[in-house]
């Protein structure tokens, strides 16, 4: 079933809101994404490794994402309503993860084949890889040295053999752990989607310290804090009630305008019908 | 059929929330409208370049460059029902369908290009009305320090040719755009004519011409901000499964920041 007309989005099954709160900031660069999944909270802490080299799909279930009600046989659910808050100035991203693989060592020059990762078509609404977003987020702190994360995938038409680098080029030389950072997609062949994650290639120079997973996330939805402590609130009318899933590892990003993470304060309202 | 209550849009078909973001900066002038097309992001970045400067070309969102739009059920009407938009620098965000470019035309020699056997947008057209569209140009190749101007003849509303005003591109800088005026009473844009180079001859530079649709527009304020705007702002504009959507960036300052959008989709 879904809702569709207004009587059902009025009668809608409303769950208890999810509360996403990080009570502890910490320091950042301005203006660059971090997670902070890793950190006490509610819900509480998870890891930024994704604890497996061939690939997993998260859920909500897996420790650090929220814990998202079942749904009614049947039912299909949707984000109706977010109320979001920071004690700094940022922009908030919110994402289904719908798969990471890692930690990768950038300690050694290799490629990781993933093999066979697992499928996420099940967590895309229309079964449509469009649109979808990849980053890499590192869960040790990376040493001075020039080393970069090229990855291989197969896109939207199931055409393999495309290739990603860090946006921008560079390398994660000097990251911090909890950072993440954006995958171009290969505009060659079209950059418009991926299927699936095919291989995680460490190249340039062999860091002393450091690892990195790869993350590849379905946007939610986002919003702009322009004054620290203001809450702010976008209905299901700003949200446009985009479908999840009583399974998804709904993952927010912090993008700070100065350097630090500040707390983060976010209730999601979902609905199902 | 269209989305014509409350119930019809809360039951309408929706795509996914479809990301429009870009994660390079470029440098810009400040308070004049840049493009931030061939930039990498999601989608992937597309091309400056046309690559057709005989009769013109429709995009549509399976080019490079343009988000993949969900194709509409039968009979269907698309809408934008809300933008969920930001940017990293204070500017002003712009959201057009793209619907003709012709170029590059090269300023390094005076000429008129004359086009034939234009293609005709008017599927992109909601009530088949062509008031209010723009013609814009973009550089594809930076100008060098000379008075060059260019020049636009276009076939109005009612059908009737005429020239825009001439732009000086002197020093313009790549990807930077400019607003083509009307002649005057002029209310639309059906067809271009032709480009004229004058003035002086560039030593370098190329531009590309393009009718655009604008379907929403904001402000963002401070560094980092951001705008929300449902139905109630966007007034839900009709769009097409094939629309080329396309943002124009005018920042405050020097950098064209990384702006991000979320834009959900309904059709019914």
């Amino acid at each position: 079933m879904a809702i569709t007309t207004y009587e059902q989005w009025k009668d809608a099954k409303r769950h208890p809101p999810l509360i996403y709160h990080k009570p502890s900031a910490f320091t950042t660069l301005a203006g660059v994404p971090y997670t902070m999944i890793a950190r006490a909270g509610d819900p509480a802490a998870g890891t930024v490794s994704a604890g497996n080299t061939g690939g997993i799909v998260p859920t909500d279930a897996t420790a650090g994402f929220p814990t998202i009600h079942p749904f009614g046989a049947g039912n299909t659910g949707y984000l109706e309503s977010i109320t979001f808050s920071s004690s700094v100035a940022c922009q908030l991203v919110l994402y289904d993860l719908i798969f990471r693989a890692g930690g990768y060592n950038l300690t050694t020059l290799t490629t990781f084949n993933l093999g066979s990762p697992p499928s996420y078509l099940s967590r895309l609404p229309n079964g449509s890889y469009k649109g979808l977003e990849v980053f890499g987020a590192i869960s040790n702190n990376v040493s001075a040295e020039n080393v970069s994360v090229p990855i291989s995938y197969t896109d939207e038409n199931a055409v393999s053999g495309n290739s990603a680098v860090i946006a921008g080029g560079g390398s994660v030389a000097n990251f911090t752990s909890t950072r993440m950072f954006p995958y171009q997609l290969n505009a060659n062949f079209d950059g418009k989607g991926i299927s699936e994650l095919d291989s995680v290639t460490i190249a340039g120079t062999a860091a002393t310290t450091g690892q990195v997973n790869i993350y590849i996330m379905r946007r939610l939805w986002q919003g702009s804090i322009e004054i620290p402590g203001e809450v702010y609130h976008d209905s299901f009318d700003v949200s446009a009630m985009p479908i999840i899933y009583d399974t998804s590892a709904l993952f927010p990003v912090v993008i700070p305008n100065g350097t630090s993470t500040g707390v983060p304060h976010i209730t999601m309202q979902i609905a199902e019908g | 059929m269209a989305i014509g209550n409350l119930s019809g849009l809360i039951g309408a078909v929706h795509q996914p929330p479809m990301t429009l973001n870009k994660v390079a900066s470029i440098t810009t002038v400040a308070a004049q409208p840049f493009s931030v097309f061939d930039q990498i992001g999601t989608p992937g970045s597309g091309s400056l370049v046309v690559g057709n400067t005989t009769t013109g070309l429709v995009p549509t969102d399976a080019d490079a460059g343009f988000p993949s739009i969900d194709t509409f059920g039968g009979g269907n009407t698309g809408y934008i029902q809300s933008i969920l938009a930001g940017n990293t620098v204070a500017c002003r965000l712009e959201l057009f369908d793209l619907l003709y470019w012709v170029g590059s035309i090269p300023l390094n020699a005076l000429a008129t290009t004359t086009l034939s056997s234009q293609p005709s947008y008017d599927a992109r057209l909601p009530g088949g009305s062509y008031n209010g569209l723009q013609i814009r140009l973009m550089i594809a190749a930076a100008v060098s320090a000379t008075a060059t101007t260019v020049t636009v003849n276009y076939r109005n509303e009612l059908d009737v040719d005429q020239n825009t005003n001439a732009i000086n591109v002197n020093g313009f800088t790549q990807r930077r755009m400019a607003t083509f005026g009307l002649a005057a009473g002029a209310k639309g844009v059906k067809r271009i004519n032709s480009i004229t180079i004058g003035g002086t001859v560039a030593t370098t530079g190329s531009v590309a011409i393009y009718v655009m649709r604008q379907l929403w527009q904001c402000r963002i304020s401070a560094i980092n901000g951001g705008q929300n705007d449902g139905p109630a702002t966007t007034a839900m504009p009709i769009i097409y499964d094939t629309s080329a959507l396309f943002p124009v960036v005018t920042p405050d300052s020097t950098a064209s920041g990384l702006p991000s959008f979320l834009i959900n989709i309904p059709n019914g």
